[in-house]
């Protein structure tokens, strides 16, 4: 079952490109991660799955229900989380879930099971007859998760729950969205936190500029980063041993998997008292293969006679390939 | 369709609307809401004691009886002086509903709930005039005073105090509207106290300038649109013009134009202008209601499904035609009485039936 599907999905607000050709596919019970900088379309597009927010063009599909359709029903289907949003003044925990309960007109009985519940899986049943403005935010926050909850939606869009949150109250948040995942429910989340969502998330999906860069789960992410890592390797100065920089360069030219040869001409360091030009240069490779290609690699540098003083990839979590996959790669 | 349409209210539980249940605790919370009721009270006690004495100065020399004078000119006064509260105070209330909760961001919560964009603008323009009628309620012992004094009938107080609803359900609308319209709250606060302002002032002064060019009185459609002039035609049967005027001598001739009537010839009564004015104010109302109920939408603003332009279609012309049966139901106690058999005039001193001599 795909809960969450979108195809060609494009918003633009008068000259500016939103959200552009967006698929994305979301299966059901899973935890999804939209990730992207500022700016990238996030938002605009959880408000346009809420329903918030008209397509310029494209199709979401919610549950295999079209929205343009069948958006009454899929109102009863969703719980929505804006990233910024405002408490009603004057009102009591309590009353203000209840609010929404009678919104989704929940009967009596229904609505007081319903929040007391939801106050226990939040942790604010202490705050139940405290002023909502009156909360943290850390509360709040947990306080609006719930409201998204009380009708018991399949699928939960959720703008950056954990923005603004103390270290604490966001490893709070994370476990109860684990519990959630358990219920069954879908969630899509997003964020900026990247850390975060590695730990959380089953899949994951790079924005940028509107765009889907990268999509799928966490382990193939990376590993999609990955197959284009970066190498740094740093080759001794050795005239002696026939060791230079630019026969290095020349051996890393013949092989098909290295795309892009930055050689730094920088001399990183220089053994004093010995002869000649002995020092060590850094080339950074852009590189297009597995571990075993890799191994061949340095291997071949080695039977060359280069001396290799270090050989390592410079991409190794989440946060690298969210950093190399974004940086200008749509633009 | 229509089998849907009556199965979907049928299975509906009856509930009460969400948003009047969450404005009506939030709102009554605190004091502010019995401080404003406070203060509106003792402003009428204050008004209506002012009244009493200055009615009682003017008529020292007078060769009409007091009281009855006293009653009139409270009961005016008080119904003017409602009516102004009720202007100052309705878009305070309306203006801020729809662009608060933007301003607020409680506004994207609210919608992605299958609660309608019409139910929750019946819920706020509900729980709004539940206020304002609450004020409007409190002030009726007050005004009951009147009958101490004399002078106004209980009728002329009921159609009144109807006017006043009808007239705080438009100023409410209106709020609303504005609230819809605008993003932030500031601007359909400004704009809707513009609106009513204008729509309560505006035409007397165009009565002035008129009567200034023409040098007479101005013409009395011109005035008509005022609620000033609705709320004055309600009791102008009632009330005596002069009897107010002498207490406010300096406001006499706005005085005359609102509440004197048209002359009322052998054949035609006219009809007061309330009987015009307060539909239209509901037909506005209901129009503006209806055109608010697809501003408060975010997306398919302007798609307009069957069952709502249906349901729409029915509210107005069935309005319209109520009003238009109202008008035929009443035709014969007013305008062009049509008088085809002398016989049947009937005059409250009856002719001495003459018998014809007999001849011997």
């Amino acid at each position: 079952m795909v809960a969450v599907a979108t195809r060609d999905l494009s918003r633009h607000y008068g000259k500016i490109q939103a959200v552009n050709q967006l698929n994305l596919k979301i299966p059901t019970g899973s935890l999804f991660g939209l990730i992207g900088p500022n700016g990238a379309g996030k938002t605009t597009t959880l408000r346009m799955l809420a329903g918030l927010l008209e397509p310029s063009s494209g199709d979401i599909r919610l549950n295999e229900l079209s929205q343009k359709q069948y958006w009454r029903e899929i109102q009863w289907q969703i719980g929505y989380m804006p990233d910024f949003f405002g408490v009603y003044d004057n009102l009591l925990v309590w009353e203000y879930l209840d609010f929404y309960a009678r919104c989704y007109r929940l009967t009596p009985e229904r609505r007081a099971r319903a929040i007391s519940d939801l106050l226990d899986l939040v942790d604010l049943g202490e705050k139940r007859d405290v002023y909502v403005h009156t909360l943290s935010r850390g509360m709040r926050q947990r306080l609006c998760l719930a409201h998204a909850l009380v009708h018991d939606p399949q699928i939960l869009l959720l703008d950056e729950p954990a923005s603004g949150l103390d270290p604490r109250a966001r490893v709070e948040m994370r476990m109860l969205l684990r519990e959630l995942q358990s219920m069954g429910k879908t969630i899509l989340l997003s964020s900026h936190i990247l850390v975060e969502l590695a730990e959380l998330c089953d899949q994951v999906a790079i924005m940028e500029r509107g765009q889907l860069v990268v999509s799928g789960a966490i382990d193939e992410v990376l590993r999609k980063a990955a197959g284009r890592r970066t190498i740094a390797i740093q080759v001794l100065n050795d005239p002696g041993c026939n060791s230079t920089p630019d026969r290095a360069i020349a051996l890393l030219e013949q092989i098909p998997s290295v795309q892009n040869i930055f050689p730094q001409d920088r001399v990183v360091a220089a053994t004093p008292g010995s002869s000649g030009g002995l020092g060590i240069t850094s080339i950074e490779i852009e590189f297009y293969g597995d571990e075993f290609a890799r191994a061949d690699l340095l291997e071949k540098l080695v039977s060359e006679k280069i001396r290799v003083a270090a050989f390592n990839e410079t991409i190794t979590n989440l946060e690298e390939a969210f950093l190399r996959l974004t940086q200008g790669e749509v633009g | 369709m229509m089998k849907s349409m009556l199965k979907s209210i049928s299975n509906r539980r009856w509930e009460t609307n969400p948003i009047i249940v969450k404005e009506l605790r939030s709102r009554m919370r605190g004091g502010r809401a019995f401080a404003t009721l406070t203060v509106t009270l003792t402003l009428l006690t204050l008004v209506g004691y002012a009244l009493y004495r200055m009615t009682l100065a003017s008529s020292t020399y007078s060769s009409t009886p007091v009281s009855p004078l006293i009653g009139q000119a409270l009961f005016a006064g008080l119904a003017f002086l409602l009516l102004l509260i009720i202007a100052a105070i309705t878009p305070s209330v309306t203006a801020s509903e729809i662009s608060a909760e933007r301003e607020k961001q409680t506004y994207e919560m609210l919608l992605t709930t299958p609660l309608s964009p019409a139910s929750i603008l019946w819920g706020k323009l509900i729980s709004a005039l539940s206020y304002i009628f609450l004020i409007l309620f409190a002030a009726i012992p007050l005004a009951s005073l009147v009958f101490i004094y004399g002078g106004v009938s209980i009728r002329d107080m009921v159609k009144t105090l109807l006017a006043l609803l009808v007239i705080a359900i438009l100023f409410g609308v209106i709020g609303l509207f504005s609230s819809a319209l605008f993003q932030r709250s500031s601007q359909a606060t400004a704009v809707s106290y513009l609106v009513i302002v204008l729509l309560l002032f505006g035409p007397l002064f165009a009565g002035i300038l008129s009567g200034a060019i023409t040098q007479g009185d101005p013409p009395r459609w011109m005035l008509a649109p005022s609620p000033l002039m609705v709320i004055s035609s309600t009791f102008s049967s009632s009330v005596n013009p002069q009897s107010i005027s002498s207490a406010f001598y300096m406001l006499g001739s706005p005085i005359y134009w609102l509440m004197g009537s048209t002359p009322i010839s052998q054949d035609s009564i006219p009809r007061p202008i309330y009987h015009y004015v307060l539909p239209l104010y509901s037909l506005v109302a209901i129009l503006l209601y209806l055109l608010t109920s697809r501003l408060v939408k975010p997306v398919r603003r302007w798609q307009i499904q069957w069952s709502e332009a249906v349901l729409a279609l029915v509210l107005v012309l069935g309005f319209v035609s109520a009003i238009f049966m109202g008008y035929l139901l009443t035709t014969n106690r007013y305008e062009n009485i049509q008088i085809s058999d002398q016989s049947q005039l009937q005059s409250a001193t009856p002719d001495p039936a003459i018998e014809a001599p007999v001849n011997p």
